[in-house]
């Protein structure tokens, strides 16, 4: 699906209005209203009515204030409630993705139908090759027996008229590691055991029934508190901003954080680490080494494929390093690490590396209503991790690690600047279903590579589920940001 | 006869996190006979959204552009380009 789209305006406006609410400190006073204001005059029904959307645009308010709202019964809380809640908590409450049950459409995967195309021709080549005899004719038309079809599809490539279709469920199509389960009562959800956070199903739900509980109103607190909060922003977080790294840098400090650290500047050390790792299993002849700062694809990696059919590094991600950085300077500040990305939650809770990750979407939400004008904005260097303005800019390769590719680059310029020669490199730009199942044919023949570099999303971190600008126009912001960055 | 369509594209917080930064692109969706017509310029904030109803903001209807100095609310690419090749129409009629 086109990442811009009602569904995902939606999930921002609703953003926007919250972090309004919270930072002119009349959340619990108004929050009942929002579903009201959303939906005023000018908002086209989705549902049977109205009031159907305010009761799922309720959810979604509390989904956004950080709550797990699968269950059908939270539709009965007040709104109030959950934000008394949500301003009270010392920590976020939930983690990973869930179905908003209410605004789930139940899609059902159709067998493949016969529509009305069909122009119940003479030569019928949907019946003739039908392996299971599943293709009849009745009045005129080719009919699929649904209790035969066993879902092959050479039906439909058989059709001179492409007249046959399958209606697929989005959600499922696009979950790499078949998560999206349904349950005893046939409701969908997320099977978290085998979730990766990749967030496809995310952007990828017509109705935009899958949510994560977020961390906004964590990272307010948390910068409200009165602590020194640092910001560690991703390369692909400042390529989502329009006005370049200076004045990102300057709208993230106006918001209320005490320094602002470039998580490029942690991928150095990744990219040292990386290469000395790849050396040392080259040396030793034991085949390819995959990348390991995806946490959508460590977690694939761990789940999904056997352990033979992959290595993945030891090394930390740039995220880990930086924040280790920070920590070494100052134990006592709070860390909150920016990106488009969902699975860093999951990292981040894992390694206990960062206090907060807020997403692109929801900073940008927070920009949105302190009123925060990136242009306008005067530009301010980024910070060393002890606090004080960097000497320089995190390196271009360090910059790039954002996009697809990146990763594979830094790692081999490392190698030549060593006068090793490079190693043969593989990127996996974008981990789906096909990627997967090619990934299960190395446990019997491994690719004739060194280094496999895997994001799971396609383009890179760039084009994360939380991004909020358009993936071609965040290429190039990221590809100017990392040119602007050191030798 | 007028032989430009001006559009001016709100560059502005709101309208670029309410999906803004792909109007720029708009061009690539229009039919090649008013693609050479149109010129398009991005601007800091036409404000729009500060100017909305108390109810719709902080982002008002954000995206925002301009076709000739006529509003688009929530704009995306296909509105847009709706909205430029109507005003091409309106030209040539």
């Amino acid at each position: 699906m086109h990442f811009n789209n009602r569904a995902a305006r939606l999930r921002r406006e609703i953003l926007a209005r919250l972090a309004t609410l919270r930072l002119e400190d009349r959340l619990t006073e108004d929050i009942e209203r929002l579903p009201y204001q959303v939906t005023a005059p000018g908002w086209e029904t989705v549902r049977c009515c109205v009031h159907k959307d305010r009761a799922i645009i309720r959810l979604r308010v509390a989904a956004r204030l950080g709550f797990d709202v699968g269950a059908k019964d939270d539709i009965e809380k007040p709104l109030a409630d959950y934000a008394k809640e949500a301003l009270e908590r010392k920590a976020p409450s939930a983690v990973g993705l869930f179905f908003l049950e209410e605004a789930c459409n139940d899609c059902v995967s159709s067998p493949y139908i016969v529509t009305d195309v069909c122009q119940g021709c003479l030569a019928r080549p949907c019946a003739s090759n039908c392996p299971k005899k599943a293709v009849h004719f009745v009045e005129g038309r080719s009919r699929i027996d649904p209790t035969l079809c066993v879902g092959c599809g050479i039906c439909a490539q058989a059709c001179p008229y492409k007249a046959i279709i399958k209606v697929p469920v989005p959600c499922e199509e696009a979950c790499p590691v078949g998560a999206v389960v349904r349950d005893e009562n046939g409701e969908r959800r997320i099977d978290k055991e085998r979730c990766v956070e990749c967030g496809r199903c995310v952007r990828e739900c017509p109705f935009g029934a899958v949510m994560e509980p977020s961390r906004l109103f964590d990272a307010i607190a948390t910068v409200r508190s009165g602590a020194k909060v640092v910001a560690l922003v991703a390369p692909a977080a400042v390529a989502q901003f329009p006005g370049g790294p200076g004045k990102f840098s300057a709208a993230v400090a106006s918001l209320g954080f005490s320094s602002i650290v470039e998580v490029a500047a942690g991928a150095e050390a990744t990219i040292e680490a990386e290469t000395h790792e790849l050396l040392e299993r080259i040396e030793r002849g034991e085949g390819p080494l995959a990348t390991s700062c995806c946490p959508a694809w460590t977690k694939t990696a761990r789940t999904a494929l056997s352990s033979t059919a992959t290595t993945v590094s030891s090394t930390p991600s740039p995220m880990v390093y930086s924040a280790r950085a920070v920590k070494a300077a100052r134990p006592d500040a709070a860390l909150v690490f920016i990106s488009p990305c969902l699975a860093k939650r999951r990292e981040a809770e894992e390694t206990g590396a960062v206090d907060l990750t807020l997403s692109t979407e929801e900073l940008g939400a927070w920009f949105v209503a302190a009123g925060t004008e990136i242009a306008s904005m005067p530009e301010r260097p980024f910070d060393a991790p002890d606090g004080t303005p960097a000497l320089r800019p995190a390196t271009r390769d360090a910059r790039a690690f954002g996009a697809s590719g990146g990763v594979a680059a830094a790692v081999s310029a490392r190698f030549v600047a060593m006068g090793r020669p490079a190693p043969r490199t593989l990127a996996i730009n974008g981990l789906d279903k096909a990627a997967i199942k090619e990934m299960g044919r190395w446990e019997a023949a491994p690719p004739q590579t060194d280094l496999i570099e895997v994001m799971a999303c396609q383009g890179g971190c760039v084009n994360g589920p939380c991004s909020i600008a358009n993936p071609r126009a965040a290429t190039v912001a990221l590809g100017k940001y990392a040119e602007a960055g050191s030798d | 006869m007028r032989t430009e369509i001006k559009v001016v594209i709100c560059a502005g917080t709101a309208c670029h996190v309410m999906g803004g930064s792909e109007l720029f692109l708009v061009k690539d969706r229009l039919d090649e006979s008013i693609r050479g017509l149109v010129s398009i310029e991005g601007i800091p904030c036409l404000d729009l959204c500060r100017r909305s109803a108390p109810d719709r903001r902080p982002g008002g209807s954000a995206p925002y552009a301009l076709v000739d100095g006529v509003p688009v609310e929530r704009a995306d690419l296909d509105s847009l380009a709706a909205a430029i090749t109507a005003r091409a129409i309106e030209l040539e009629g």
